[in-house]
């Protein structure tokens, strides 16, 4: 409790109280321009908080997390785009209720169901991260390897597209995270002679080229596409009462659980939620019927859910070093860049990084509601910037950011490279959090592998005579081997339809 | 999405799923000869090559499956403009590969390279010559202010 107050009240001095500010204003303003997102201008400030203090970069970085995902409802609401795909469900109810005149209405209750998931989210972070934690530390390499490799099935299991691909895109991240010298032996593999690649590829330059440079590219190419605007006139009437509140309260509590549970599952984010959450809200819903046509508890359902993600997602990420969302491997990245190792030990090697973590997400979900509140009518206006003029922009602080973290050329090429690479693979729906994941967890896994058998002469048998790694090695295995069943089941049935 | 772009996605995925089997199979290829060793069971190499067979693995079998999808569709005339913002996209790109090198090499100062480099990207995406005057005042001043950045935060010399 004393770490918990004490970095509250740290929160409130001068200079980390203006990051979180800046953070969740240009959280929520980057979320809510279709196209740019938080994962972007997270992956953007990563060079930035390089030079930070430790707990200054995570209230900057989390102030955004949090910002992100609720400025996505502006443009889901008014251009019927979402912001962030975390609105994706948002749009299928706000946009019907915007165009018979109620914006206002859509966005208030958006706001507000936002604001109560994320501190539902942020209940659940600040209850369970240090008890669970101080269960985490009594995880021996086994468990942890079973871990980790059930974290990559589960990844590769629920991302967008096939299993098939998402296991794919899982395998290429591990092999990514492969070359360099071996820690271990200190020999030197993949690197195919550049000494460039002995340290392995830099987490900063594979994330800016997957997350910043990959969506501009993305967005030259749909420069053409125009969104759906609708008639809006912002004004600072909150139109939500406390009949709301009571007419909701059901729909709020059940989304923000299931928020907050898609959340921990790890590389699951907001988006997964806010559809899990939306369809529990249809099925039980007394007017189904008005759903994806204006309805209210849709909105509610869906902004619910994916705000209270946030707080789930940064469990695992405190308690195991698993990251809850892909922002989450960003996050990871950032406190890497300082030597800080997320996971169970956090909270007794870095107490005051954990103890940020916490109170920022509760701090920055009230400066997002203030934001929210008093700042979408510019926003709103803002939403509307030709992106012509700001995509090669970005590309230059991608550039200069990356430069001036690693201070090499050779790793502004790689995030170029990675930038090509994330555009044709995502273009061609390969997902890309499997890679990410498997590229930060790999490491991971292959050293409680190794070090578990040294400890056991090669004894493979350790890892199946503890009880939680035999569970979770048998979930992983039907996780790995589902898709890839069904895969062969589908190819050996497709001749015969086809005849 | 039309039946034209799911086909264009459908034979970028068989590319790419391609391409992913090359990569497999070159990464076990370079990753035979890393030598076992005597105190440690599975050595520096067995991850690589692990993974390398895994890749190639999965690669043949979601090639298999769509494969399989593709059957129906070769042979059918493909017509269409090429996207024209495809153009514009690869040009941006290799404008910032020319960016990087300059900036690498020092040829031109950082703050006209990055002048140069808003106008050519910010023209070629809006199309509009008339206003380059306005791109070349907002590269400058952002080459400026970075150099300025930089040098006194960061104290790196670009």
């Amino acid at each position: 409790m004393d770490g918990f107050l004490t970095s509250l009240l740290g929160l409130f001095s001068p200079e980390l109280f203006v990051l979180a500010v800046i953070g969740t204003v240009g959280g929520v303003f980057v979320g809510s321009i279709p196209g740019l997102s938080g994962t972007m201008l997270i992956s953007l400030c990563l060079p930035l908080t390089f030079y930070m203090q430790p707990v200054s970069a995570v209230v900057l970085l989390v102030a955004i997390y949090t910002g992100s995902i609720t400025g996505g409802l502006i443009s889901a609401t008014l251009l019927r785009t979402p912001g962030t795909v975390s609105n994706v469900m948002t749009t299928l109810d706000a946009h019907p209720l915007a165009i018979k005149g109620k914006a206002q209405r859509a966005l208030s209750l958006g706001i507000a169901a936002s604001f109560a998931g994320s501190i539902f989210g942020w209940l659940a972070l600040a209850v369970l991260a240090k008890p669970l934690s101080e269960v985490a530390i009594k995880v021996g390499t086994s468990e942890l390897f079973a871990l980790v490799i059930l974290a990559l099935a589960l990844i590769s299991s629920v991302s967008s597209g096939s299993m098939l691909k998402g296991l794919l895109m899982g395998a290429v991240g591990i092999l990514l995270a492969l070359p360099g010298v071996d820690p271990t032996t200190g020999v030197s593999r993949l690197t195919m002679g550049m000494w460039q690649l002995n340290g392995g590829f830099h987490i900063l330059p594979v994330l800016v080229g997957i997350f910043a440079v990959a969506p501009i590219l993305g967005d030259i190419l749909d420069l053409d596409r125009r969104p759906q605007e609708t008639q809006y006139r912002h004004s600072r009437k909150f139109l939500v009462s406390l009949g709301d509140l009571k007419r909701f309260w059901k729909v709020i509590a059940r989304s923000s659980v299931l928020g907050t549970i898609v959340g921990i599952l790890p590389g699951v984010g907001g988006n997964v939620a806010s559809v899990v959450a939306y369809t529990s809200a249809r099925v039980l819903s007394k007017k189904p019927e008005e759903f994806g046509k204006g309805s209210e508890e849709g909105i509610v359902a869906s902004e619910s859910a994916n705000n209270a993600s946030v707080g789930g997602a940064l469990i695992p990420l405190i308690t195991l070093g698993i990251p809850g969302s892909v922002v989450d491997v960003l996050l990871i990245g950032a406190l890497m860049m300082h030597d800080i190792a997320p996971g169970p030990m956090l909270f007794i090697t870095n107490a005051p990084v954990a103890w940020t973590l916490v109170t920022t997400l509760l701090v920055s979900s009230v400066l997002m509601l203030i934001t929210m509140i008093y700042a979408t009518g510019p926003i709103s206006r803002l939403i509307g910037l030709p992106k012509q003029g700001i995509l090669p922009v970005i590309l230059v602080f991608c550039v200069v950011g990356v430069f001036a973290t690693t201070n090499r050329m050779f790793d502004v090429w790689i995030m170029l490279a990675f930038g090509v690479f994330g555009l044709v693979f995502e273009r061609a729906k390969f997902p890309m959090a499997p890679l990410v994941v498997g590229f930060v967890l790999a490491p991971i896994a292959e050293k409680s592998l190794r070090s578990g058998l040294m400890a056991t002469s090669g004894d493979i048998v350790m890892f199946l005579t503890k009880p939680l790694s035999i569970v979770l090695l048998l979930a992983s295995a039907v996780l790995f081997v589902w898709p890839i069943v069904k895969a062969a089941r589908d190819w050996m049935a497709r001749p015969a339809n086809e005849s | 999405m039309s039946q034209e772009a799911s086909e264009d996605a459908l034979f970028l995925e068989i590319t790419l799923t391609v391409f992913l089997i090359v990569v497999g199979c070159a990464a076990f290829i370079v990753a035979r000869p890393i030598p076992d060793n005597a105190f440690e069971p599975l050595g520096a190499g067995f991850a690589p090559r692990a993974i390398s067979l895994c890749l190639v693995g999965l690669g043949a079998l979601n090639l298999a499956v769509r494969a399989a999808a593709v059957r129906g569709h070769i042979g059918r005339a493909r017509g269409g403009d090429i996207n024209r913002r495809l153009i514009d996209a690869a040009s941006v790109l290799v404008l910032t590969c020319i960016y990087v090198w300059i900036v690498l090499e020092k040829a031109i100062p950082f703050t006209f390279s990055t002048g140069l480099f808003v106008t050519a990207s910010m023209a070629v995406l809006f199309r509009n010559l008339r206003r380059v005057p306005i791109f070349a005042g907002v590269g400058l001043a952002l080459g400026y202010a970075l150099k300025l950045a930089s040098s006194t935060v960061f104290f790196v010399d670009i």
